[in-house]
């Protein structure tokens, strides 16, 4: 199997490790979790580590590779359904894709420039366009499959009009590029971009893109200075809850983490998050969350984007895939190989 | 004696070359930087951070005084640690040293084997339609950009033929370990379906690099035979009678295989150059690609480490060629 | 001035240069020209994702890239990228080598030996590596990959000018000259200046070519051009996703690229013919 990310896995052990190569593993077969469940479990995984792409994917039409992660670009999808040996896994999933502002930092200090910001952003043609509709429209802070998500809430969409009319209310003047930071290296970081930065410059906002390490971007999340004036940002699933998502992104408290990178301050919303966070009543968590939600997106706290759907590629030999949300991984002890 | 006087000479003239290399990159690395100590704590240090960097590096030191520290560092084999990885980058580029090497090597046999040859036939053959064509093919090969010419043979030989894999050096694991170099260790552990993989990948970015190379080759080895087609000494033979093979074997090829060594330190830099987008575009774990991913994680200490590596590699490249030089042709040692 | 028509005239005359001479005016003409020449001038800032990756057609006649725009308009300025960086990357080499070969060439002993030592130590790096160097530690962007190409390649220049001054210096009728006690400044503008241009004129005409090869690669390992931008080198980056079905998008900027040193190779190689014998034959001694 190819894999761009390596995972543990307690029923595997490692056998053989080049990191220029990958690493093969063999069955552990005192796993503490034991094999009923599987009559032909798989005796050896080999991952391979490949840095390019295309040699994934072609590698997975020929049949050299059984299994790759579910992060490939739609195109490359598209290729895979054609080919004979390849069957696609899609599930949606828990994994949202926003462009965070920096609240406290002028000009998105002004409501009515985030507005504007949001409205400029050509959802449609990002996410139908670019990425061939392999996503979900998702205009609120946490997935749309989630509980707490407000019904109704249209959220932003592509309108200059509306962008211009908000930017008019602005009191801050603009008089800078905006600087939008992307990780370097992530093609999908720079097309969405990119669509920023032709929907901004429509409404006379230049914006200058700055790709950067990951570790680089996380580390400048840390304090308001350097956290830079927009970037590009995905939240997955740590856990199966919505404080996984807003709670960590907007409730001031988490300001200094990555995910809290928008500073964003509401007291109402702190106070209905916090009590959401200790509550065990799920209705009124859920009615809590609704309720932040709708202020945050009125707030425009950030740019809402959309939750992804995974498409992992396998072998059609390869049986018994189970998808989880965590993490995005699948479980090797469950599948086996006709 | 002359060669000894001539090798001490050269050596002469290395020494502060390789120290002006070092001096060259500790500027690049220490003083071009506003703030080197910010760029090794990394963009999202705090002050205290930045400031306790830099004493750990004595970076608060005069220049005069880190330039002899670093001097030191080099010359004990200690390249600093990988901002990425945190490894030691000593350990990180001998690891990676054999795909090079093998690459670089292979490039080598592409270049020697059809390059001389062609410029020699070129040259025997002057103003023929096959002397137009291989002029016309060097000037086109030293425009054409390296990696966009491994990207188009990617594309014809292993995406839409599919007669070559698309990149790395190997399907499956390596040969049993002897040399690193995995044709090779094929060869001697008798692992048959490695060698035949190994060949197999190194066919189009051994192609992708000595292809440039061999339009220089080609270029000099021509121009070396027909100055030498040309002398008063062959010209002389030919009157006296004696056949065309026979001034073209034991003469000419002489001469023109002298010439080549020559011109094999030029060949080297650009092949050592070559290897950082040609190991890009075929995903080739070696040097070059291991300094590619250190520019994408923005770790200095990485460039600064494979540039100095590259530097002193060439300068040694060099000082062996004009050595072997002289050893073939004696009448150099005069200048 | 007669001299200029009658070196225009053997340009002409030999046709290889007279090719490499018509594709770099048509180069030029692309740029200057490219806003009114490029069917889709608005592609370099907009995009059009719902025409991702068409092929060429009489609509887009080399295709579309992965967010919608024309390729041919992007390429057209692109162009005027690539022209920028090759004439600043060569001045600033210029207008440092020249001086320091000249400097070194004119004076004896060390400062003159220290000078060419520093410019050996140059060399020493092949040109991409230590202008990755460079690059990287100033920050990617096009300007420093001007600056890095500049620092690069100043030593070709030296090298060249050097060689041309001390074999004018070690003439005889310098000696009398100096000996008569003229100024330097004569000296130089009138006699070592006409002798070094042809040099010149010919190494800056072959470097263009590499520095263009070279630029091309920093922006394709992400050096260079910031993205979105339609530099030729990028511009192939982005396109290997996308292969082997959108083959217009990676064949079109390398064609391109490829003429375009093509252009200046040729014309390089003219110019040495033409000039060298010139030089031989000679100036008035």
């Amino acid at each position: 199997m190819a894999q761009q990310q390596r995972r543990r896995s307690g029923s595997y052990a490692l056998e053989r490790y080049d990191p220029a190569v990958g690493f093969t593993a063999v069955r552990f077969k005192d796993h503490f979790l034991g094999w009923g469940h599987n009559q032909s479990p798989i005796e050896r995984i080999d991952f391979r580590s490949v840095r390019e792409t295309t040699s994934v994917v072609l590698g997975l039409i020929k049949g050299d590779f059984h299994g790759t992660d579910g992060f490939l670009p739609a195109d490359q999808i598209d290729r895979l359904r054609k080919s004979e040996n390849v069957r696609i896994v899609e599930q949606e999933t828990m994994r949202i894709f926003t462009i965070q502002l920096n609240n406290q930092r002028a000009p998105m200090s002004d409501v009515h420039v985030r507005r504007a910001i949001s409205y400029a952003f050509d959802y449609d043609g990002f996410n139908n366009g670019v990425l061939k509709g392999t996503v979900v429209r998702n205009p609120v802070p946490l997935p749309n499959n989630m509980w707490g998500v407000p019904k109704g809430v249209k959220g932003y969409t592509y309108d200059i009009d509306q962008a211009k009319a908000e930017l008019a209310k602005a009191s801050v003047k603009i008089d800078r590029p905006l600087r939008l930071h992307i990780v370097a290296g992530n093609a999908q970081s720079e097309q969405a971009a990119t669509v920023m930065k032709a929907g901004l410059e429509k409404i006379g906002i230049t914006v200058q893109i700055v790709p950067e390490p990951w570790p680089t971007l996380t580390g400048r999340a840390q304090k308001v200075e350097t956290t830079p004036d927009m970037w590009t940002l995905w939240v997955s699933t740590l856990y199966a809850d919505p404080n996984n998502w807003i709670g960590e992104s907007y409730n001031s408290k988490y300001w200094g983490t990555w995910k809290s990178s928008s500073w964003y301050k509401n007291e109402r919303v702190d106070d209905l998050l916090e009590r959401a966070l200790r509550s065990r009543d799920q209705a009124e968590r859920a009615k809590a969350y609704e309720e932040a939600s709708k202020i945050v997106v009125d707030d425009a706290a950030s740019v809402f984007i959309y939750n992804t759907k995974e498409y992992g590629p396998f072998n059609k030999r390869v049986k018994g895939v189970r998808f989880c949300p965590v993490g995005s991984g699948q479980e090797v002890r469950w599948m086996s190989f006709e | 004696m002359r060669l000894l006087l001539f090798a001490l000479r050269r050596v002469a003239w290395l020494a502060p070359t390789l120290l002006g290399v070092v001096a060259l990159t500790f500027a690049i690395s220490h003083v071009i930087p506003a703030d080197p100590a910010a760029l090794l704590a990394g963009e999202m240090a705090s002050p205290e951070q930045i400031a306790r960097v830099r004493a750990e590096h004595g970076l608060d030191q005069p220049a005069s005084v880190q330039f002899v520290r670093y001097l030191g560092r080099i010359a004990r084999g200690d390249l600093g640690r990988s901002l990425y990885t945190t490894r030691d980058i000593s350990f990180d580029l001998v690891r990676r040293l054999p795909a090079t090497l093998e690459l670089t090597l292979a490039a080598m046999v592409v270049t020697v084997v059809l390059g001389i040859p062609i410029g020699v036939l070129s040259a025997l053959r002057r103003n023929s339609l096959l002397d137009h064509a291989v002029r016309g093919a060097t000037i086109a090969g030293l425009a054409i950009a390296a990696f966009w010419m491994g990207i188009m043979l990617q594309l014809l030989f292993a995406m839409t033929l599919g007669w070559t894999p698309l990149g790395g050096r190997l399907t499956g694991f390596p040969p049993r370990t002897i040399t690193h170099l995995y044709v090779l260790d094929a060869l001697l552990t008798g692992d048959w379906s490695a060698l035949g993989s190994a060949l197999n990948h190194l066919a189009l970015p051994a192609l992708t690099l000595g292809i440039p190379a061999m339009a220089t080759v080609v270029r000099f080895t021509r121009a070396g035979v027909l100055d030498v087609i040309n002398s008063p000494y062959v010209l002389y033979q030919r009157a006296m009678g004696v056949p065309a093979s026979v001034v073209v074997w034991k003469y000419v090829l002489r001469n023109a295989a002298i010439s080549t060594i020559t011109q094999l330190g030029l060949v080297f830099g650009v092949l050592l150059a070559g290897s950082v987008v040609v190991e890009t575009v075929f995903d080739w774990p070696g040097l070059g690609l291991w300094a590619v991913n250190s520019i994408v994680m923005s770790d200095y200490n990485a460039i600064m480490a494979f540039t100095l590596w590259v530097a002193v590699v060439y300068i040694a490249i060099n000082f062996l060629v004009d050595v072997l030089h002289l050893l073939v042709d004696p009448r150099e040692s005069a200048a | 001035m007669s001299e200029v028509g009658l070196g225009l005239r053997r340009i002409y005359e030999d046709r290889l240069a007279f090719a490499g001479l018509v594709i770099l005016i048509a180069l030029v003409v692309c740029a200057v020209l490219a806003p009114r020449l490029a069917p889709y001038p608005d592609d370099i800032k907009e995009i059009h994702p719902k025409q991702r990756l068409l092929p060429p057609s009489a609509n887009h006649l080399l295709g579309t890239d992965r967010l919608g725009g024309d390729i041919l308009s992007r390429l057209l300025f692109g162009a005027r990228i690539t022209i920028a960086i090759a004439v600043i990357a060569m001045g600033v080499s210029l207008a440092i080598g020249v001086p320091v070969g000249l400097v070194a060439g004119y004076f004896r002993g060390w400062p003159s030996d220290l000078l060419m030592r520093v410019a050996d130590v140059f060399l020493a790096v092949p040109q991409i590596v230590l202008a990755i160097a460079i690059a990287q530690t100033l920050g990617p962007s096009i300007p420093n990959v001007i600056l890095a190409l500049s620092a690069t390649y100043w030593p070709w220049f030296t090298r060249v000018v050097y060689a041309e001054t001390r074999s004018t210096m070690n003439e005889t009728f310098v000696e009398a000259t100096r000996g008569l006690g003229s100024n330097p400044g004569r000296l130089i503008f009138l006699h070592l200046l006409p002798n070094v241009a042809s040099p010149i004129i010919v190494r800056a005409s072959l470097g263009m070519g590499f520095t263009i090869l070279t630029a091309a690669s920093l922006s394709f390992l992400g050096l260079g051009a910031e993205p979105h931008s339609p530099e030729w080198g990028r511009t192939i980056a982005e396109s290997r996703a996308y292969l082997p079905e959108a083959w217009w998008y990676v064949a079109a900027p390398g064609i391109a690229i490829f003429l375009v040193v093509m252009g200046f190779n040729l014309l390089g190689d003219g110019l040495r013919d033409i000039l060298d014998p010139r030089i031989r034959t000679g100036r008035a001694r």
